[in-house]
């Protein structure tokens, strides 16, 4: 099966600091792949390169066999960003939330039809947050708005799914439920690429590769493969455990 | 009950009402997301920048409301314009446009003899002075606001709620900012012969800033922030009508009494720089 989403030497840079330099790499359907680094490495970058929302200089990035440009993201594409990036106090519900990831697919009418309130009710559904969709957003917990905002990428319906760190500050068991909705939806197809701080082993392995980021793509490939190179330690900086390279870089 | 109809027996007062209860409905909607944006020194810089606009056609005997609604539109695109180019950000461009433009409208009255009632009319509003053609101007701005936002509702309220994840699903967030944002200028142009430029701001804000402490939803705040814009500028004209003070005055401390009626009677505890839109929302 073809790749879903191809990065081919991507550079990036915020004024004349570089940010990344020279990533390619590429995700097929249905992967899972967890984006690892320091911070300051150009994880975010790279998640928002893809989405179109960081200029790239150079280079070519295709999400959804549609050529990603400044400005013009992927329509058929889904993003979960930290929740800290929106406004708390606003009376939005959690339905309008929900609804709003209609907004910008191929095809949509300007007013919701009856197959996009059957598409909210089932992500409400599926998020278990059905029973407070009137519910202001600013009113729920933490880990309840991280589910309405992921609930807010599934009715995409998109075949590539990006999240930002969705369980950073959320309790274990909202954090497991949370896992277990992009499980779900990678064994249905959907290629998930997700930036992630937790890097103990138990978490790293649920991934089908890791991208391990230091402004380049310094190590790429299970979470056995990544570890044994030593990428996982020269990105963080950390001595190599016995077994790993000590600081191999690819 | 014929005291209630009484000052209806003037044409005069029903072409007051109607202008007022388009300007109403204009601020109001408009002012939704002002507050929410944290926008309200745009507001107030544009109202006061107008003067500008308003003091080079007074000057050169052009339609006052025409050019200085074009003049304020060209004045909130170089706003937005310096807004996003600038580190210093929206509020220091606000503040170097305005007080510019200001400084260019005092030049230019201090030069030109301005008759003072011209002057009066623009400061502080004379709703009761409204002509045929000003009714017809300022509902067709109020057309035109609806429009927008019964055509981009959803992304305006995406954009306010999550400008990343809107842009990121494709949401024109740059040109629907714009374009907002020239209907902000235009709204404020429109209301100042009904409030005045001083209190212009006040219209935009406070029943935006009522409703938000009373809404459970957008469509319930947008609702809540019309009925008190218009039962503001109902209870205003009468007020205005029977104690022969100014219309623009009576409508804006009517809204303010609302406000302080809502928060006096609990309403959701809003900060009050954030909820008169002076500053942007906690993420």
């Amino acid at each position: 099966m073809g790749a879903i989403v191809r990065l081919l030497d991507v550079h990036a840079a915020y004024g004349r600091e570089a940010v990344l330099v020279g990533v390619k790499a590429e995700v097929h359907p249905g992967e899972r792949v967890a984006v690892v680094g320091p911070n300051g490495a150009g994880k975010s970058t790279l998640l928002k390169v893809m989405l179109g929302l960081v200029p790239h200089a150079v280079g070519y990035v295709e999400v959804a066999g549609e050529r990603v440009v400044p400005g013009k993201p992927p329509s058929r594409a889904a993003y979960v960003p930290q929740h800290a990036s929106t406004i708390l106090d606003m009376p939005v519900t959690v339905w309008d939330v929900v609804a709003m990831g209609r907004i910008g697919r191929p095809g949509r009418r300007r007013f919701l039809s009856r197959r996009d309130r059957e598409a909210i009710a089932a992500a409400l559904e599926a998020v278990g947050l059905a029973e407070l969709r009137n519910r202001r957003f600013g009113d729920l917990s933490g880990g309840q708005r991280q589910r309405a905002l992921i609930a807010r990428a599934l009715v995409r319906e998109a075949p590539v799914l990006f999240l930002d760190e969705p369980v950073t500050g959320l309790d274990v068991p909202t954090q497991d439920s949370v896992r277990h909705l992009v499980d779900g939806l990678s064994r249905e197809g959907v290629a998930v690429i997700q930036v992630t701080h937790e890097l103990d082993a138990s978490n790293l392995r649920l991934y089908h590769r890791i991208w391990c980021v230091n402004r380049r793509l310094i190590g790429e490939g299970t979470y056995e493969e990544v570890r044994r190179s030593g990428a996982l330690a020269a990105a963080f900086g950390l001595p190599a455990e016995p077994g790993e390279k000590e600081g191999a870089v690819r | 009950m014929s005291g209630l109809w009484a000052p209806f027996e003037w044409d005069f007062m029903w072409r007051a009402l109607a202008g007022s209860a388009a300007v109403a409905v204009t601020c109001a909607v408009l002012g939704v997301f002002v507050v929410l944006r944290g926008m309200a020194f745009i507001g107030e810089g544009l109202a006061h920048g107008s003067l500008g606009g308003l003091a080079i056609a007074y000057s050169l005997g052009w339609n006052l409301y025409l050019f200085g609604s074009l003049y304020t539109v060209g004045l909130a695109l170089v706003i937005a314009w310096l807004g996003r180019r600038r580190k210093s950000g929206m509020d220091t461009a606000v503040g170097v446009v305005f007080s510019s433009s200001m400084a260019l409208g005092v030049l230019l009255i201090s030069l030109v003899k301005w008759y003072t009632t011209d002057l009066t009319a623009y400061l502080f509003g004379d709703v009761l002075a409204l002509r045929g053609g000003d009714v017809a101007a300022v509902v067709a701005v109020m057309a035109a606001v609806i429009a927008f936002m019964t055509l981009f509702y959803r992304e305006m309220v995406f954009l306010t709620f999550d400008p990343e994840g809107a842009r990121a699903a494709g949401v024109p967030g740059a040109w629907i900012d714009r374009a907002f944002l020239c209907l902000v200028a235009v709204g404020v142009v429109s209301a100042m012969q009904t409030v005045g430029v001083i209190l212009v701001t006040a219209l935009l804000v406070i029943p935006a800033a009522t409703a938000w402490q009373i809404a459970k939803s957008m469509k319930h705040m947008m609702a809540a922030a019309v009925s008190v814009a218009l039962f503001s500028a109902l209870v205003g004209l009468y007020v205005s009508y029977y104690l022969n003070v100014a219309s623009g005055a009576a409508i804006v401390l009517t809204a303010a009494t609302v406000y302080g009626a809502v928060t006096a009677l609990g309403g959701r505890r809003i900060g009050w720089r954030r909820s008169f839109g002076l500053s942007p929302g906690d993420r």
